[in-house]
């Protein structure tokens, strides 16, 4: 343990980053929807830093988080990018919320909340208004040498990098198998119903309906009932006065507009 | 020995794949080989963005090919790969 709880900075940079950006995070979720850490049971945050040897990526274990300090060619300190950091803290609240199966379209909505909550955080810890943010994840991680810009864009799925492969409409679904069948792939349509979303209703309405959207999801969740769902706690959150009044009609012209749709029974 | 070793998936989610030959040690060869053929232990279900590493090892008289997770790869192997491709061009 290098720096605990309370404890003043060290010398590793990216250990007092680390300790920040989390720290960042878990004001946010205390502060916004009253979650008491990533359980909402006061779990301690735990992060592993300068994880195995030019490591290009982070990840959640169920317990803690891991960070790699990149190959220093194409990317770098993973534990220093906001977005990375509540990406990887969001897995753990999705855990705990709704344990989202790690596999197609749960597994994408999993990856999706994790980038919406990235996104989010990212313009608060940036101070950033919806227009003035580039909704990109991942930006601060590539160096000059990787081709393209970012790992994801919300705003514009499958443009972030020469690699990127994300689709934004149900048109360009991913059905292979690699990616536990596109887990980081197909979670660019939710992505970009988010951000549309956003555009219309801006940010802290759209995390609220979220946030309560991934409390009432389940296990083998697919994007028609995350659509349903989302509608369905937008109604909710405005009878209560809570949001935006044309929030509900918002959310369900934003999912159309990248395919899905409500069937009609 | 020739190698192909192949990361996929992670938070980035861009593949890579490593080629070559390596010259070993006769007993680091052996160790290698020895922890290759082992049981893989089970993987950790609450992992999220972890990467697969997919090997192909062999030579004139030995020949595998495993796949593990970031949860059930074993240390000397991950130390063997970052040693690898690092060499790798
Ligand atoms: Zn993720």
């Amino acid at each position: 343990m290098v720096r605990k709880e309370k404890d003043p900075d060290v010398e590793d940079r990216t250990v007092n980053e680390a300790y920040d950006t989390s720290g960042f995070v878990r004001t946010y979720f205390s502060g916004t929807f009253g979650l008491n850490s990533i359980d909402n049971e006061g779990l301690d945050i735990i992060s592993n830093v300068h994880y195995g040897q030019g490591y290009n990526n982070a990840f959640w274990d169920g317990d803690e988080m891991t960070y790699g300090d990149g190959d220093g060619v194409e990317f770098t300190n993973f534990a220093s990018a906001i977005d990375v950091v509540a990406h990887e803290l969001v897995h753990g609240v999705t855990q705990f919320l709704a344990n989202l199966e790690y596999q197609g379209q749960s597994g994408a909505l999993n990856e999706h909340f994790s980038d919406v909550f990235g996104t989010i955080i990212k313009q608060k810890y940036l101070k950033q208004s919806i227009t003035e943010a580039d909704w990109l994840i991942g930006d601060t991680v590539v160096t000059e040498k990787f081709p393209g810009k970012a790992i994801r864009s919300m705003k514009s799925p499958g443009t972030a990098n020469d690699f990127d492969a994300q689709p934004d409409h149900m048109d360009n679904y991913y059905t292979g198998m690699a990616d536990n069948q596109g887990v980081h792939i197909n979670s660019g349509i939710p992505n970009k119903a988010f951000y549309l979303s956003c555009m219309e209703l801006g940010i802290d309405d759209c995390a609220l309906i979220w946030f309560n959207t991934l409390k009432k999801l389940w296990r083998t969740v697919k994007f028609n009932d995350m659509m349903e769902i989302s509608v369905e706690t937008a109604q909710e959150l405005q009878k209560q006065g809570g949001i935006n009044q044309v929030a509900p009609k918002v959310i369900e012209q934003s999912f159309a507009q990248v395919g899905l749709t409500q069937v009609m029974a | 020995m020739n190698y192909k070793i192949r990361i996929e998936g992670g938070f980035v989610g861009i593949s890579k794949e490593y080629a070559g030959e390596i010259t070993m040690g006769r007993k680091e060869k052996d160790n290698l080989k020895r922890v290759l053929v082992k049981k893989i232990e089970n993987t950790n279900p609450k992992l999220r963005d972890g990467f697969v590493y997919s090997i192909d090892l062999w030579d004139e008289n030995f020949e595998h090919r495993i796949t593990y997770d970031e949860s059930n790869l074993p240390e000397s192997v991950r130390q063997w790969i970052e040693k690898t491709i690092a060499k790798t061009d």
